[in-house]
């Protein structure tokens, strides 16, 4: 019965199924019938339309803008080059078009196999394929003009002037300038909207990204300009025949920086010269970071990182040969230290401690402590030399370990944090026109435990994986009797590991005295990018407003109007009493004043032009560094005292003292902007003073 | 599981037919996407990684008895609908329409999904009402069950894939022994209030729920060079599709050597209009070959439909047929010009991601009622 159930839905179903595949066939008959009408009766027709589709739009390149330093000097520009290209043309005529060009270029290199082998893999077949690119130089256009002279035996062949970026000062301010390239698949999706073609480039890294280009509701603005076209008609092989309609590109923005070329060019000069001096004393050193802030705006005037990027090479193709120049894991010549990088700011972080104290109320000026060289108390870190009584103004100009601990200790290490944080240590400074800052690390207790905390968890999950991995495998032997000892003695071990867990949790999420000491001499956990510290200066300098920093003055069309203006913005205006600002100022005058540790390097300095600085010798915190021997050099300071202008600050990897590394730097930056007559470096290394 | 006994059963045409398919849908997308990538294989390489997790789709679908699709069909049902209001509350826009999900870097499109659901759910709706389809009112209930879902998928507005569902309904009502009579009048009666509101619509200016270029694109077709631009607005798609059909002539132009594909004439040449570039550069005879393999895969589905073991498989592998079927005739028939530009893709050959996993995934549907059809006796 429930057989012949079945059998009916099974029938109607067989007989539905019939219906549905004539109507199937119907379907595809009709498509199949049409596409006979097209393809084998219409051909002709279709075949003479489609040859007939021949207007052809070809896009031209918009000049790139030019970026310049803040008195108009060039900092980047292009230059036009000539491009080579050969069209689509009919085989027969190909074999003799490519031993002719090839003969014409006398390129050893560029063979006609190689060029035939260039045709062959052009993904776009339809597209010219870029035989060779000349620069427009004298050679250059020699060889043009043989080309032209054989134009009518070279069927095909086109040259076309295109534009390549050049940077006439090399790796001067490499990192900050960045460069352009071949834009990718995944930038092609992500600015979509931006009409970018295939074979476009565009900004990669820094100012070349940062004003590429953007669309502020309808205003277009940026170095990249808009691409015109030219309509074209041309024949089956895509070549042209007459010119159509052309709509000529537009140029792109040209970007004035906040630079000083002047400034730059000694600022990296005197980098380059005592990393020199650095390497010959430790073999890791080649290395450095540098920031020159105007105190009363925040506009960067000088700003380097070693060793150098020199963009040419991204954009002319001598990257290939540079690969191992720029692949060096320790070095990294691409990382730009002065923004990315960040580091122990070692003694520059005492003035920071010193307003901490002072604003704290526990502190006065004259306060003085007893430094004996020392340990100063279980847990602090020795002072490296016996300095006697101390004041805020000799224990700066000293150094003087002892007293900034006891100073830290008596700030607190919530004050500590609050001052530093308003001075803008621990967080991107906000820098306008610089990308991917570094955040650093400013230590507080909070910091720690969350630090700490995943640390310690992290160690005893795989204590406790490994043991009770070892008595499964012990118990999966064991016998009945056996297993109940080892049951017991699992259970022993555990309750201990988890006492040590405790005891371990407790100490090293806590925050100790030692925390505080190490913290108010600037070693322990900070980590800053030289962009923080100069900022830092520059704020503690000009009285206490922190200034956003730019890099970027001003934005102008081709055709001379202004189109965006960077101004001064203020971040914050620190919290802290004016005497107190005040007083740890001239502690800091006291640094480079007889008796300071950089006392011997602004000697030649006139009077109206003091220099108040701090130095810096701060262990570097890397694996596999020696703690006695590896140290950075750091240098800060401001300038003139009386009213300050300026602000720097620097670093030189692995140079040990900060006086006779990055304070050389200085001291050469300070003498460029005061116009001063520079003193050889050699002189002062003689009666240098170290810390 | 799918224990041996059941692999004896498998369709080798069915199975062959959709590798054909597949592995000249790469060389024809490695042709067709040459141009519009800096890397010319990045399209290539994407879509073969597509189809690796869509036979991963395709054995996860053949793994479980289909018999437990009918047990869950009300959340599968409400679990589809939460997927399309979902899309239109965080979905992403792209030409105008809301029709994504993100999931991460994974871009998911649920109106994909809602073919399935609605498949599977029909299936096992028009099995319980099996002979009781014989009037207006006995309709009445299977055509609610795809409005809901048609509803969310037209407001995205994503009219192909609305009209796709209708196409599933009637196609499997027709095979679930509902009156053909009744079916016939239907459809007449939808194609000429359709045909009339669309007149009024241009000629008297009547108001209707659809955005002006998707109505434009409807009615285009008839005469593409009559749409206001001399053939270069609405028409111009299916102007530049059929002079790159016909101009493939009897052999074709050869891969790569497509004027109107690589000079760019033709736009959406790998997704849309991959038809027109299998039909210009492989040529007429080629083409019908195509034509043949994927009426192969529709007859070996209908075959394993007659062989099912109930009357839910049959519906189950009828409703993917109907799919398929209606997907072959708009696409292929938009890009020869006797269908609308609807926007609809060509499984199995089209560039798309979520398309090709749900199409792999519905044949995974067909191949498991084909492992487990009816016991032959003996």
């Amino acid at each position: 019965m429930a057989g012949r159930e079945k059998e009916a839905w099974r029938g109607k179903l067989k007989s539905r199924l019939t219906g549905f595949t004539v109507a199937l066939t119907f379907i595809f008959s009709v498509l199949a019938t049409r596409l006979f009408y097209l393809q084998v009766v219409s051909a002709e027709e279709f075949a003479k339309q489609s040859s007939e589709n021949s207007i052809r739009i070809i896009p031209i390149e918009a000049r790139r803008g030019d970026i310049f330093d803040r008195q108009g000097n060039l900092l980047a520009t292009s230059k036009p080059v000539f491009a080579i290209s050969l069209a689509n043309i009919p085989d027969k005529e190909l074999d003799a078009t490519v031993n002719k060009l090839a003969a014409l270029l006398g390129d050893p290199l560029l063979t006609p196999e190689s060029v035939r082998e260039k045709i062959k893999t052009n993904p776009r077949r339809y597209e010219p394929v870029i035989i060779k690119r000349i620069p427009a130089d004298a050679e250059g256009m020699a060889a043009i003009t043989r080309l032209e002279e054989h134009r009518l035996e070279l069927p095909g062949v086109n040259i076309t002037t295109e534009p390549l970026r050049f940077y006439p000062h090399g790796s001067l301010a490499g990192h900050i300038l960045g460069y352009v390239g071949q834009i990718t698949q995944k930038e092609l999706e992500e600015r979509k909207a931006d009409n970018y073609r295939l074979t476009a480039k565009i900004g990669k890294t820094g100012i070349e990204r940062y004003l590429e280009y953007d669309n502020q509701g309808g205003e277009e603005i940026g170095l990249r300009g808009k691409d015109g076209a030219q309509q074209v008609e041309v024949n089956a092989y895509n070549r042209k025949i007459r010119d159509l309609v052309t709509i000529p590109p537009r140029p792109g923005d040209n970007v004035i920086l906040t630079l000083d070329l002047g400034l730059q060019q000694t600022l990296e000069q005197a980098m380059d010269e005592v990393i020199q001096q650095a390497k010959k004393n430790n073999p890791k050193a080649g290395a450095g970071a540098a920031v020159v802030i105007d105190v009363k705006t925040g506009a960067i005037l000088a700003i380097a990182s070693k060793p150098n990027l020199n963009p040419n090479d991204f954009v002319d193709g001598s990257f290939e040969k540079k690969q191992n120049y720029y692949n060096d894991i320790h070095l990294m010549p691409g990382f730009n230290r002065a923004v990315q990088g960040t580091y122990p700011p070692g003694s520059t972080f005492k003035p920071i401690t010193a307003m901490a104290a002072l604003s704290s109320g526990n502190v006065l000026p004259e306060d003085s402590v007893l430094c004996s060289g020392g340990y100063w108390r279980p847990g602090g870190i020795t002072c490296w030399q016996s300095h006697g009584r101390v004041d805020l103004e000799r224990a700066m100009a000293t150094s003087c370990n002892t007293y900034f601990q006891w100073a830290g200790e008596q700030a607190g290490i919530k004050k500590i944090v609050e001052v530093a944080r308003q001075f803008g240590l621990g967080q991107p400074t906000g820098a306008l026109g610089i990308l991917g800052e570094a955040s650093g690390i400013l230590p507080s207790p909070d910091w720690k435990r969350e630090v700490a905390a995943a640390e310690v968890n992290r160690r005893y999950q795989s204590l406790r994986e490994g043991l009770e991995k070892k008595y499964n495998t012990l118990l999966s032997k064991a016998s009945p009797t056996e297993r109940e000892r080892l049951l017991r003695a699992k259970e022993q071990e555990l309750s201990y590991l988890e006492a040590q867990y405790r005891i371990d949790y407790n100490f090293e999420t806590g925050w100790h005295p030692f925390d505080t000491y190490n913290t108010s001499i600037g070693q322990g956990s900070n980590n800053y990018t030289m962009l923080q510290l100069a900022n830092y200066v520059a704020t503690l300098a000009n009285g206490g407003t922190r200034w956003r920093p730019y890099i970027v003055e001003k934005v102008i069309s081709a055709r001379g109007e202004i189109k965006q203006e960077f101004r001064p913005e203020v971040m914050e205006k620190v919290q802290i009493a004016p005497e107190i600002m005040a007083a740890v100022r001239k502690s800091m005058l006291a640094v480079t004043q007889p008796g300071g540790t950089a006392s011997f390097l602004f000697n030649n300095f006139p009077p109206y032009i003091r220099v108040a600085a701090k130095t810096g010798t701060a262990q570097t915190g890397r694996g596999g560094d020696d703690p006695d021997k590896d140290y950075h050099g750091l240098f800060i300071a401001f300038a003139p005292y009386d009213d300050p202008q300026i602000a720097f600050a620097g670093v030189i990897e692995y140079a040990r003292h900060g006086g006779d590394s990055a304070g050389l730097v200085a001291k050469a930056v300070l003498e460029k902007y005061f116009g001063l007559t520079p003193t050889g470096q050699r002189e002062l290394l003689d009666g240098r003073a170290v810390e | 599981m799918v224990g041996r006994r059941l692999w004896r059963n498998l369709d080798y045409p069915f199975i062959g037919s959709i590798i054909a398919i597949l592995a000249l849908s790469l060389v024809v997308l490695n042709s067709a996407a040459a141009g519009i990538s800096a890397d010319p294989d990045y399209y290539v390489k994407r879509q073969f990684l597509w189809i690796i997790l869509g036979f991963g789709a395709m054995l996860a679908a053949i793994k479980v008895d289909y018999q437990v699709l009918r047990r869950y069909h009300l959340p599968i049902y409400l679990f589809n609908l939460a997927l399309l209001v979902a899309v239109l509350l965080v979905g992403n826009e792209a030409k105008g329409a809301q029709r994504w999900i993100a999931l991460g870097s994974f871009i998911f499109q649920p109106s994909e999904f809602a073919k399935i659901s609605v498949i599977i759910t029909l299936s096992r709706l028009l099995e319980a009402r099996q002979g009781r389809l014989n009037n207006l009112k006995d309709l009445v209930m299977p055509f609610l069950h795809i409005a809901l879902p048609m509803l969310l998928i037209l407001v995205q507005p994503d009219l192909g894939t609305a009209l796709v569902l209708m196409a599933i309904l009637l196609g499997m009502l027709y095979l679930a022994g509902a009156n053909t009579a009744l079916l016939a009048k239907l459809i007449i009666t939808g194609g000429v209030l359709v045909s009339f509101a669309l007149f009024a619509h241009f000629h008297y200016g009547l108001p209707l729920p659809l955005k002006e270029y998707q109505l434009q694109r409807l009615v285009v077709f008839l005469n593409p060079y009559n749409d206001g631009e001399g053939g270069l607005g609405a028409g111009y798609h299916i102007i530049q599709s059929q002079i790159a059909i016909g101009s493939g002539g009897i052999w074709g132009k050869g891969l790569h050597q497509g004027s109107q594909v690589h000079l760019n004439f033709l736009p959406e040449h790998h997704t849309d209009f991959i038809f027109s570039v299998v039909g210009e550069e492989l040529g007429f005879i080629r083409t019908l070959g195509v034509l043949g393999l994927y009426f192969i895969l529709l007859y070996r589905t209908l075959h394993i439909a007659g062989r099912a073991k109930d009357m839910f498989g049959a519906l189950l592998a009828g409703g993917v047929a109907s799919l398929f079927a209606f997907h072959l005739l708009v696409n292929i028939g938009m890009t020869i010009g006797i269908m609308p530009v609807t926007g609809i893709p060509l499984p199995l050959f089209s560039y798309g991601g979520s398309a090709m996993l749900s199409n792999l995934l519905s044949l995974g549907l067909v191949l498991n009622v084909n492992l487990r059809r009816q016991k032959i006796p003996f």
